[in-house]
């Protein structure tokens, strides 16, 4: 079956050039001179106008050749795949260079976060150093490493550290060690933080969070700390 | 002349198109499947860097197999550095959890691991800068599992992961649960 061009188009064929008008055969590549792309029969070509042409003539003939062909099942299934690698990988990238979109659960920063509030986590401050004393950041789980915290950052390193509980006569002090930071709940009775397990290495750190976005009713930036005398001056 | 020009704007959104698939993928690939590293200092002598400052090693740093924090006695893995978080230090693993372990130079001479950490040394002891003076680190710093060197040719090689036997564990976690002393 042959197919007619009747616009002016200059194609190269492997042996010779072809000038429209003139007739193209099927099962032939053709490269437009000018573009220096293949022109296949079923895939769309630069030279629009050749591409019109057939279109228009043999519209039934060129679907079904479409449908067979490259735009099978198999061509079907290798683009879902590949999609679905690149939007993981562009997400991957968001979650971990930009920010995420985080559920606290738990009772240890109450009152500023309840149990299952959404909230924003950004994580540029992670990457370039800028998690500040009073900052609530999500870090690993010195423990567990597959779960996460959430407190609020106490002292950085070299602060000096109330680390006996208020309740105790004699006060201890220590200073919190070169990078390591001190993490307290704003919940200090019913919180597992620093004054359990110690001191956390910057490295776990995984976000700052910033911003609550439900419930509604508390919706906006978070509140600073309740517990203002834990903070030291030095 | 109209035939070039739009030649220049489909280079142009192919490239663009190009670019924001092949980013992502090339740093999703490095941050979760592989990457490579040079090795410096000397504290992992003599398994990774022998000629000292002459040649440093390059080593294949694998993130798949420490997705799930599973490593062995023996691995040599990659991790942040717990004193300076903008460093990643190389180190072999000599202890897991729940293993008590007689160090060498650390303030105390018998350390039981805590729960969630490991204990490092660098194969070269006495010039490692490692767990025995840092203590235990978390797990939640590990980087990546090292497998091979890549660099120079005449040093590949895949590491094993082998454990000194003066430096196996006094009593390890699996001796506990089975009941022996």
């Amino acid at each position: 079956m042959a197919r007619r061009i009747t616009e002016k188009c200059i194609l190269r064929q492997d042996d010779g050039l072809l000038q429209g008008p003139g007739i193209l055969k099927p099962w032939i590549t053709y490269i437009c001179f000018e573009t220096c792309f293949r022109c296949f029969f079923w895939k769309p070509c630069n030279c629009l106008k050749i591409e019109c042409i057939i279109e228009k003539t043999y519209g039934q003939w060129w679907q079904s050749l479409h449908r067979t062909m490259l735009r099978g099942v198999l061509g079907k299934t290798f683009r879902l795949v590949g999609y679905t690698i690149q939007y993981g990988c562009i997400a991957h990238c968001a979650f971990e260079y930009v920010g995420g979109v985080v559920m606290c659960s738990g009772p240890s920063m109450e009152p500023t976060i309840q149990n299952s509030d959404i909230v924003f986590a950004e994580n540029l401050s992670r990457h370039f150093y800028g998690i500040q004393r009073g900052d609530i950041v999500i870090a690993k789980s010195p423990s567990d490493p597959k779960s996460n915290i959430c407190k609020r950052v106490i002292g950085l390193e070299g602060d000096k550290i109330l680390s006996s509980s208020p309740s105790v006569f004699f006060k201890s002090h220590s200073y919190v060690p070169t990078g390591h930071v001190w993490l307290e709940g704003d919940n200090l009775q019913n919180s597992t933080d620093s004054r359990y397990y110690g001191p956390v290495p910057y490295g776990l750190i995984r976000g700052r969070i910033f911003f609550k976005i439900w419930p509604l009713s508390d919706f906006g930036f978070l509140r600073d700390s309740p517990n203002g005398h834990r903070f030291s001056d030095d | 002349m109209a035939l070039s020009q739009g030649w220049v704007k489909r280079y142009f959104k192919a490239f663009c198109k190009g670019f924001f698939v092949a980013v992502p993928v090339a740093v999703t690939f490095l941050d979760r499947v592989a990457c490579v590293a040079r090795v410096e200092g000397a504290s992992m002598q003599p398994s990774l860097n022998p000629g000292g400052s002459q040649s440093s090693d390059v080593v294949l740093l694998n993130h798949w197999k420490v997705r799930n924090f599973e490593v062995q006695r023996g691995d040599i893995v990659s991790l942040v550095s717990p004193k300076n978080p903008e460093q990643k230090i190389i180190k072999r693993v000599i202890a897991l959890e729940g293993d008590i372990i007689k160090t060498m130079g650390h303030k105390n001479r018998y350390v039981k691991v805590p729960r969630g950490h490991i204990w490092v040394e660098g194969d070269h002891h006495g010039h490692s800068f490692d767990s025995n003076s840092f203590g235990p680190v978390s797990l939640g710093l590990l980087h990546g599992h090292a497998t091979h060197i890549l660099w120079p040719p005449e040093r590949w090689q895949k590491l094993e992961s082998v454990l000194p036997p003066e430096r196996l564990p006094i009593q390890s976690e699996e001796d506990c649960l089975h009941g022996s002393p």
